[in-house]
């Protein structure tokens, strides 16, 4: 009896059904690399952060406002060194480190100062009275608006209150000279890399 | 297995002993749409070697016929060649329907079987090429959501991806003609990567019935099947090229296939797209360009007895995210929802910055069919897929440039089929699919991996089978086993580790507790062992016809609800991984009611679908995490529940006149968290869509229709909102993540007519108009619906030129 089922070119081709099954022992036989993939060394960290106010009339009055991030990654510790003088004006600097990769972001910002800008606002409750970006160390932008690192500031009579450091990168238009009340610069767009709020008294 | 194909090929072998040969077989065809008969069709007789055509009536007559099988192949210039066996045992009378494929003439049948896996009971819907091409400038997703039932998920305005049923990513497989796409869907804004211009048909499969494709395909399966050479001595091709006016953007596809008598056909594909910044109706949506490049490439040969053909297509995408949506912590995330406008809004420009996204796939198959009288058809098909993901956001200094998300996704995949199909009332298909897939998430990007390093191995069979029965019963059962293997190498860092409680119940997968300061090494291994299930029937009683089909079906769960763990920059959003999570079990059942008459036809499909450890992200209970010096961060967490999901899908077909017609579709869907008693978040809201359609096949085949779009506001959704203090001002703000957007209603308008060039050339000539009224709104599943409005109105013209 002829039977198209049976003859051999059939088996061979049933036996082709389970070729798959071949193919998983052969993918899993020459592909098990158990290389230990390589860790990342996290970049563009952000550890430490300073703000250093100096009495412009007392070089040893200085008010650290700091904020440190073991790894950039968790929960900021922020310290303030002290209280600020009642009525004195202060001058104001910046310090940004990479602590994990051993690196001034300070200097990075700087370079690229087009795209990176500086905002300090308090609130309503302490008696900052002005604040103005120094002209004349101060690195301008191209577009003419100072970066704000190095600022001078008048305090007001004694209380208490926040102050807040904003780094914004690439935001989309800025401005040195407004802001709402308590704001001292202003930005639109972008994404803030530094956002810390620290509470200070004016003594 | 082994002993049913003996006793079939017995039973059918040992009928041909008898020599009789004085019977008639009487044949009837007919379109398998409409019933229409279809004349001077041709009926090739294998046995015989001999020609004949069908008359007026869709008849024919062979007389003279021996008892045994009798193999007949019918071609016709409008339909699909079918191939029909025949038991000749007495006088016979055969009704043979054929499907139409106006604009692929004779397509032959070894590769036109394939459109016929899917599943007949369940609920479905085909889209032609001629539909597909509306919307040439545009996505998948865009034609899919044409469907009542299917809606899209967006990020931004260029990533769409289709939702069955409110189900999507990996739970919606998306076969690329036979292959099944592995282009990291798993991800919320990682689009299908398709180019639409390469597409011939496209059909959607609600639900998990679609078992020859996959068993963890919960949602459903949307099959795409590739513009194919046509089967004698030509050269055809078509070119598209369409202008919108929104974005400034063109498209231009062309097409191109020759195929020679003897059996061997070539034919080749190309698209380019290039988008420049959409508009809102009040203001550019800065940053969100797209630059498209795909092409594909074919060839093969075919004969009746075996045909073989190579595939090759490329996909190449970089799409802009919109500038305002990468901002930095929650203050701004407040900011941009109090203000209702983005923060960023510049001229228009076709240039894309960072933020963006650029994806590359491959995707090569080879696949051997082989037909065996009286027994069916025999097919194998290697295929290989390289996909590339970068994701680019905005960074400083040496890393400026440097993609934040670099994944390489390699999958190999072999499969062997069996098509029994001797016997016209029973169909059988088994075959076996297995595929290896590795991942590589490249250290470069100097961002932790939101994705780890894995390789999976799956090992799937099946077996479906159709049964017609004698008193009109259609009849389905289809079971399937899958077998999945995931051996990830994660990296966790230690906070997140301990804070998730991972030192206690996952200690045994470290194996370095110290890869790098604060970082452990750990080597996640699971394994699921899944069995699938789908039953159907469906039955015509006069204009009725009713449907009945229950799945069962489960998913393992992919690498990004397992692993994810890190800051998504360009929704600005902390994204988490649950090891915990278990498998997806679904069981859903489904029905579909039909009339229909000569003027009115009305579709209704209700469904249920109950899905245990059903996967979803949502926010945490805190709702934010600070990172380092940024401050706080929306953060989400991937969690499982058990969900009901149920609704209906209806459809309205009526004709008001010879020219004018009227069609609706509108889709309602409950999505229900039954463990914490409240709504699934991200279920579509209600929506209708309305169109009033006149054509004149007189006056150049002018058609124009008006469109009515209808998105409810979606009031069933669990609140997740939480309260946060703004350091800055101290104020306590309530953030509002949950509420969704309010209702909305689109017009559109759409025209073509169609003139001929020459003897055989055609030029088609529309313009559209998309969201008439110019309408500012927002989309509830819109990933970006918090930083702008949606895309406003869109001036479009189209050229189609066929050759």
């Amino acid at each position: 009896m002829k039977s198209i089922f049976l003859n051999l070119t059939n088996m061979k081709t049933i036996k082709l059904l389970f070729l798959p099954l071949f193919a998983l022992a052969l993918f899993s036989s020459c592909s098990d690399d158990d290389d230990a993939p390589a860790p990342v060394n996290p970049s563009e960290l952000i550890t430490n952060v300073e703000v250093i106010f100096t009495n412009e009339n007392d070089p040893n009055d200085v008010v650290t406002l700091s904020a440190v991030s073991a790894d950039g990654i968790v929960d900021p510790t922020l310290s303030v060194s002290g209280p600020f003088t009642a009525n004195a004006d202060y001058t104001a600097t910046i310090t940004i480190l990479d602590d994990v990769n051993n690196e001034d972001i300070l200097e990075e910002v700087v370079e690229e100062k087009d795209e990176h800008f500086f905002a300090y606002a308090v609130n309503q409750t302490i008696n900052v009275l002005d604040m103005i970006r120094d002209d004349s160390i101060d690195p301008q932008r191209t577009d003419g608006n100072y970066l704000g690192v190095e600022t001078a500031w008048s305090f007001g009579a004694a209380s208490t209150g926040t102050f807040t450091l904003q780094l914004v990168h690439e935001a989309s238009s800025v401005d040195d000279q407004f802001g709402e009340p308590f704001e001292f610069g202003l930005y639109t767009g972008g994404e803030l890399d530094i956002n810390n709020t620290w509470n200070i008294e004016i003594q | 297995m082994f002993r049913y194909i003996g006793l079939l090929s017995l039973a059918i072998t040992s009928l041909s002993f008898s020599q009789d040969c004085n019977f008639t077989l009487l044949g009837e065809l007919s379109d398998f749409h409409d019933g229409t008969p279809i004349v001077s069709a041709t009926i090739y007789i294998k046995e015989n070697d001999r020609y004949i055509t069908s008359d007026f009536d869709g008849k024919f007559k062979i007389e003279n016929l021996c008892k045994g099988p009798l193999t007949l192949t019918i071609s016709h210039i409008a339909c699909e060649t079918k191939t029909v066996y025949v038991n000749i045992t007495g006088d016979t009378f055969k009704a043979i329907t054929l499907e139409h494929h106006i604009e692929e003439l004779g397509e032959v049948s070894v590769t036109g079987n394939s459109t016929k896996q899917e599943t007949n009971t369940a609920q479905k819907a085909v889209i032609e090429v001629n539909e597909i091409e509306a919307f040439s400038s545009g996505s998948l997703a865009d034609i899919t959501r044409t469907i009542s039932g299917v809606s899209t998920l967006n990020t931004g305005n260029n990533i769409v991806k289709p939702i069955i049923h409110g189900l999507h990513s990996s739970r919606v497989i998306t076969m690329q003609n036979g292959v099944r796409m592995q282009d990291q869907e798993w991800g919320l804004e990682h689009a299908p990567t398709v180019d639409v211009n390469a597409l011939q048909e496209i059909t959607l499969v609600k639900g998990a019935s679609a078992l020859a494709y996959s068993g963890d395909a919960i949602g459903g399966a949307i099959v795409l099947r590739p513009i194919k050479a046509y089967n004698r001595d030509t050269l055809v091709g078509k070119t598209i090229a369409v202008y919108d006016s929104n974005n400034r953007g063109y498209t231009v596809s062309s097409s191109l296939f020759k195929s020679y008598k003897e059996g061997w056909f070539f034919g080749g594909q190309g698209t380019y797209r290039r988008f420049g910044d959409s508009k809102a109706p009040d203001y550019v949506l800065s940053n969100t360009g797209l630059d498209f490049k795909a092409f594909s490439l074919q060839s093969g040969y075919r004969s009746f007895e075996e045909s073989f053909n190579v595939y090759y297509s490329y996909v190449d995408n970089e799409i802009g995210i919109l500038s305002s949506a990468h901002i930095g912590g929650i203050d701004q995330f407040i900011e941009s929802i109090e203000s209702g406008q983005p923060s960023t809004i510049q001229g228009f420009t076709y240039d894309i910055k960072d933020p963006r996204q650029r994806i590359r796939h491959h995707l090569v198959k080879a696949e051997y069919e082989r037909r065996f009288s009286n027994l069916g058809k025999l097919s194998i098909q290697y295929d290989y897929q390289s996909n590339q993901r970068q994701e680019f956001d905005r960074r400083r200094g040496d890393f400026r440039g440097v993609p934040s998300i670099d994944l390489l996704l390699q999958t190999h995949g072999l499969q062997t089929k069996f098509l029994f199909d001797s016997n016209s009332n029973v169909k059988v298909q088994a075959g076996i699919q297995s595929q290896y897939q590795d991942n590589f998430a490249d250290p470069a990007t100097g961002v932790f991996r939101l994705i780890p390093d894995f390789q999976r191995f799956d090992i799937g069979t099946f077996v479906t089978s159709e049964w017609k029965l004698d008193n009109g019963y259609l009849l389905e059962g289809a079971i399937r086993y899958d077998f999945n293997h995931i051996d990830a190498q994660k990296i966790y860092r230690e906070f997140r580790w301990e804070e998730r409680g991972y030192d206690q119940d996952f200690a045994d997968i470290v194996v370095d507790e110290n890869i790098a300061p604060g970082q452990l090494l750990t080597n996640p291994v699971y394994d699921f062992h899944n069995i699938s299930v789908a039953i159907g029937a469906k039955k015509r009683i006069d204009k009725h016809e009713f449907a009945l089909n229950y799945s069962l079906s489960n998913r393992a769960p992919n690498p990004s609800e397992l692993f994810s763990d890190g800051l998504h920059q360009s929704v600005a959003r902390i994204e988490v991984g649950n090891l915990r999570l278990g498998k997806e079990t679904a069981n859903q059942l489904s029905a579909t009611y039909t009339y229909q008459n000569s003027r009115f036809k009305v579709l209704v499909e209700p469904y249920i679908n109950r899905i245990d450890n059903y996967i979803f992200i949502a926010p945490t209970e805190l709702g934010i995490r600070i990172i380092g010096q940024a401050g706080a961060f929306l953060e989400y967490e991937f969690l499982g529940t058990d969900a009901l999901i149920y609704g209906v899908d209806l459809n309205l077909d009526y004709l008001l006149s010879e020219r004018l017609s009227i069609k609706n579709s509108t889709a309602f869907i409950i999505g229900e968290d039954l463990k914490n008693n409240e709504a699934l978040i991200d279920m579509p809201p209600l929506n209708t869509r309305t169109t009033i359609q006149y054509q004149n096949k007189e006056w150049n085949s002018l058609a124009v229709g008006l469109t009515s779009d209808f998105f409810a506001m979606q009031n069933n959704f669990p609140n997740y909102n939480f309260l946060y203090t703004v350091p800055s001002t101290g104020e306590e703000v309530l953030v509002d993540v949950s509420t969704p957007p309010q209702a909305y209603h689109l017009l559109h308008f759409n025209s073509s007519i169609e003139t001929k060039l020459f003897k055989k050339n055609t030029l088609e000539i529309g313009f559209s108009i998309q969201n008439i009224l110019n309408t500012s709104y927002r989309n509830y599943l819109n990933r970006l619906r918090f930083f702008a409005d949606e895309v406003g109105r869109n001036f479009q013209v189209q050229l189609k030129f066929n050759y």
